[in-house]
């Protein structure tokens, strides 16, 4: 996989996607689909000649959010290991501070609005809302 | 040491159980070519590893590993969400059942609990690593395998990522192996092994430098300290 064509894919403002409403509350975006349909993230694609845009999935509000933390989250796994065998490469260390700070914006704004996804990041102080569900194998959207 | 970053690597959603495929799945969550054999492989190895790109990809990959380990047992588990006894039956996943019900427990396909016989740490770097070769290759198979088995869109996505990122370590082990090699004499080498013999002539000590009084002469010594 190259870094390039990677970060290319997930074509990144640094804006929230269009329909995602300010609430806690989950809501679908208008004429969505609640349920199954192809799960394949841009970035993830084998033949990325089509990208699908997270946007355009029947996906409700708070998994665009999600899906923001899973993209740049992978973006960041993948040139962790791609610079452990090519430590000097100077495009890919500039690659790394780019989804980087991707990624922990994705974190900031996921978390802030559904809860903690480390548990350093646990702020509510009359409950520990770590434990709160779903739990990730569980397959659900909070 | 390891957290826990609460998602998973990749998302599974599955909205129909089916106990059959959770049969073959599982292979991956405990079996001879499945991710807790990788995991367990990658994290061990690393210990007589005595090269940093070796060390990190080790560590790295290895932890991985234990993310796509999670992934398998979520796909198990939605795999055999409320099942009727009839189901059960029907599917073949009865042996199972009746020892572990709905539980996820780390074996083969076939049955074979999963043991540290499916994996090796040989403490030689120049074998490990083609241990590691061999087993992401082997772990592509086993997901080539299943997708053969699978027709479910949900299923078979989360699987076809977890196939891909076996390509990508395969990749990364090669050229950590070739890094080793560059650390090792050209003429031969299997001269010694350098986690465990001490080369005659310079010395390489982390702390105090190398002693060699060239870089070609560093490199003869499988000194890792250039």
């Amino acid at each position: 996989m190259n870094p390039e064509e990677n970060f290319q894919t997930m074509g990144y403002a640094n804006s929230r996607p269009a329909g995602c409403r300010e609430s806690s509350r989950c809501r679908q975006l208008p004429g969505s689909r609640e349920g199954s349909g192809s799960r394949q993230l841009s970035g993830y694609r084998e033949d990325s000649g089509s990208r699908t845009s997270f946007r355009s999935r029947p996906n409700s509000c708070c998994n665009a959010l999600m899906n923001q933390v899973y993209q740049t989250g992978f973006a960041v796994d993948d040139i962790l290991l791609y610079l452990d065998t090519h430590p000097c490469d100077p495009a890919a260390l500039a690659y790394y501070q780019q989804v980087q700070a991707l990624y922990q914006n994705a974190v900031q704004a996921y978390e802030s609005q559904y809860g903690p996804l480390f548990m350093t990041n646990v702020d509510d102080r009359n409950y520990w809302t770590w434990i709160n569900e779903p739990w990730p194998w569980e397959g659900g959207c909070i | 040491m390891w957290k826990y970053e609460k998602r998973l690597q990749y998302p599974v959603k599955i909205s129909q159980p089916n106990p059959k495929l959770a049969q073959f799945i599982i292979s991956q969550y405990g079996g001879p070519d499945g991710e807790m054999g990788a995991s367990m492989r990658y994290l061990s190895q690393r210990f007589a590893m005595p090269y940093k790109m070796a060390k990190g990809a080790l560590t790295d990959i290895g932890t991985e590993e234990l993310g796509h380990l999670e992934i398998v047992g979520a796909i198990v588990h939605q795999l055999t969400r409320n099942l009727t006894p009839e189901e059960i039956e029907r599917s073949g996943f009865g042996p199972y059942y009746i020892d572990h019900t709905v539980g996820v427990w780390p074996q083969a396909a076939g049955g074979i609990p999963f043991n540290a016989c499916e994996f090796q740490s040989k403490g030689d770097p120049i074998t490990d690593l083609y241990e590691n070769l061999a087993a992401e290759q082997k772990a592509r198979s086993t997901y080539d395998n299943i997708l053969r088995m699978v027709k479910d869109p949900e299923v078979c996505d989360p699987i076809r990522f977890l196939r891909k990122r076996e390509i990508v370590h395969f990749q990364r082990f090669g050229e950590v192996l070739r890094d080793v090699q560059d650390h090792l004499s050209s003429k031969n080498f299997y001269a010694f092994n350098p986690s465990f013999d001490i080369p005659q002539g310079p010395r390489c000590n982390q702390l105090q430098g190398c002693e060699a009084s060239s870089k070609s002469e560093a490199k003869e010594a499988g000194c890792g300290c250039q």
